[in-house]
């Protein structure tokens, strides 16, 4: 926990967006790597537990659509707001992508997570998920194009 | 509508990015996460603390079913170094303590660190001192020469000998162990892996891996002396681990006399019988585990190291079946001989189980299969207990 717990902390915060929250998801992630046979065997339990945070991040995500629906709409971009109403525009756009990205299967989420929120490489993802990196190229390909999908529809 | 183009989602991406977790929060949040974490293991080890103590106190459990468990899960370390190698100038010097031990205290461990129960053992020639964490007083005598095992229940004073008939012939405990290891070295595909140092506890340990066949052995020694202290035995069915390993100890000849205390009352529980722990002892193991211990279906798991968490439920089952004691000392020990196959596998490979979910009577539903030694085809239990002669090209998915 000394040395993972920072960062998952970190990616838990981001894919959520509410420091209020981060605090119980990181105690069930760690209660569930502590209760699973799987990240007991595996071969890279960093890499396990990294991605079991993702999962339970989007998680939380759908459970919170589910309870609360956003509000739809034609919403100016941040960018040409500036203002007090601009920082919540942003926040809004967040959610929505982060929202769209929840509902992705579990290896296209896994993929953008790293690629574009934690910025790594596509050779450094492949160790981390045992593939290989023209095959995440595809997925992460793919995956912008239902995020880009997803999204656009959102806004209309 | 307005089309989202794909470098406005990175746009947003890379804010997401940017954001940072004040530090007192993480601070906080850990915190809270490793004490919350401390609460779940005590928790979780007290659970499985109080079903060992029902299988151990359990009138009807513990003499058959307990002692089969006992020798089930593990016999000692003859069984653990049971893999191919061959010797190399460090291996050789890290295998002789074992190679000319007299005797050996070690604790064994089955199932993975931190969840599973730890086993003691003195080891003295063909006898065994035996102690399992969390059954308090309570020692367990085996004697393999005479298959015999005698446990002692300290506080109720009480003596249960409990036959092991039929136990492959161990003439001699550490003998059999010098004996095998020689008979591996020699085999000719063998390989190890040595040389690395890795730190355990703030101690530096060498540590070398045997492979063959479906078998993995690692053994970490101390760098001085050459001394094993800990050896990993990994089969496709389970792990063992051995640790804290000391050999040539002074024991007290009195820890291994098979003769019962003064004042201690003594029962016959019986015996179980090596011999027939075949695939009849099995489908017979799996039919009470459904239809007694788990309500009508199968357990989700046949796993050795999981079978100290099923004293509760076996209590209750037996107690719902409405069985007589002598029928349930009787269930008890043929549960027991299923086990026996499991931890003496002597077919090909692994067996395979997949009785997650399935009902008993499921004629559909494969739940074990397995291959025995010098057989083409497998052999296939079904839901109802059926059992068939399957080609490898049609065994389940």
């Amino acid at each position: 926990m000394d040395i993972s717990g920072p960062r998952l902390h970190r990616l838990v915060a981001r894919l959520t967006r509410r420091e209020d929250v981060v605090g119980d998801l990181l105690q069930e992630l760690f209660i569930r790597l502590w209760n699973s046979k799987t990240f007991d065997k595996a071969d890279d339990p960093p890499a396990y537990a990294y991605r079991t945070a993702i999962n339970l991040a989007f998680e939380w995500r759908r459970q919170q659509q589910a309870a609360c629906r956003s509000v739809e709409g034609d919403y100016p971009t941040a960018r040409e707001n500036p203002s007090a109403l601009g920082k919540l525009i942003q926040d809004e756009e967040l959610e929505q992508v982060l929202d769209a990205t929840s509902k992705l299967n579990d290896l296209a989420q896994d993929v953008v997570v790293m690629r574009y929120i934690e910025q790594e490489s596509y050779q450094t993802i492949a160790e981390r998920l045992g593939k290989k990196p023209q095959h995440l190229r595809s997925v992460c390909a793919k995956a912008m194009a239902q995020l880009r999908e997803v999204l656009t529809r959102e806004k209309v | 509508m307005s089309e989202m183009d794909e470098r406005e989602i990175k746009r947003r991406f890379e804010a997401i990015s940017q954001f940072e977790p004040r530090s007192e929060v993480t601070a906080r949040d850990l915190e809270s996460t490793r004490k919350s974490l401390i609460e779940h293991t005590t928790e979780k080890q007290q659970k499985q603390q109080d079903s060992w103590r029902i299988i151990m106190r359990s009138k009807t459990f513990k003499v058959a079913a307990a002692a089969a468990i006992i020798i089930a899960v593990s016999l000692g370390i003859h069984e653990l170094v049971g893999i191919p190698g061959s010797p190399s100038v460090a291996w050789a010097d890290v295998i002789r303590p074992m190679l000319n031990a007299r005797t050996a205290s070690l604790d064994v461990i089955v199932g993975s660190q931190g969840s599973a129960f730890v086993i003691h053992d003195d080891v003295k020639g063909s006898l065994i001192r035996r102690a399992v964490s969390n059954a308090e007083n309570v020692d367990i005598i085996i004697d393999l020469e005479n298959q015999k095992l005698l446990t002692l229940e300290h506080t109720e004073k009480k003596a249960t000998y409990v036959g092991l008939d039929g136990l492959p012939s161990i003439p001699n405990y550490v003998e059999h162990l010098q004996n095998l290891i020689i008979k591996l070295q020699d085999q000719p595909d063998f390989h190890v892996e040595d040389g690395v140092m890795e730190e355990i506890e703030g101690r530096e340990y060498i540590v070398f891996v045997g492979q063959g066949g479906n078998d993995t052995i690692t053994v970490w020694a101390d760098p001085q002396t050459a001394l094993p202290v800990r050896i990993e035995h990994e089969t496709p069915n389970m792990v063992i681990s051995c640790d804290n390993m000391q050999f040539n100890v002074e024991f007290d000849e009195t820890l291994f006399s098979m003769d019962v205390p003064d004042g201690y009352k003594t029962e016959d529980a019986g015996a179980l019988d090596f011999k027939n722990a075949n695939e009849s002892a099995l489908v017979e193991s799996l039919r009470i585990w459904a239809e007694i211990i788990e309500g009508g279906q199968f357990p989700d798991s046949i796993n050795l190291e999981d079978l100290v968490e099923i004293g509760p439920k076996f209590e209750e089952g037996m107690e719902k079946a409405g069985l007589t004691d002598e029928q349930q000392a009787s269930t008890a020990l043929k549960w027991g001989q299923g086990l026996l196959f499991l931890r003496f596998f002597k077919g090909q490979g692994q067996w395979h189980y997949a009785g997650q979910g399935v009902k008993l009577g499921d004629a559909d539903s494969p739940i074990f299969w397995y291959q025995p030694q010098d057989s083409e085809t497998w052999r296939v239990i079904y839901g109802d207990l059926r059992v068939e002669d399957v080609a490898a090209e049609n065994l389940p998915k």
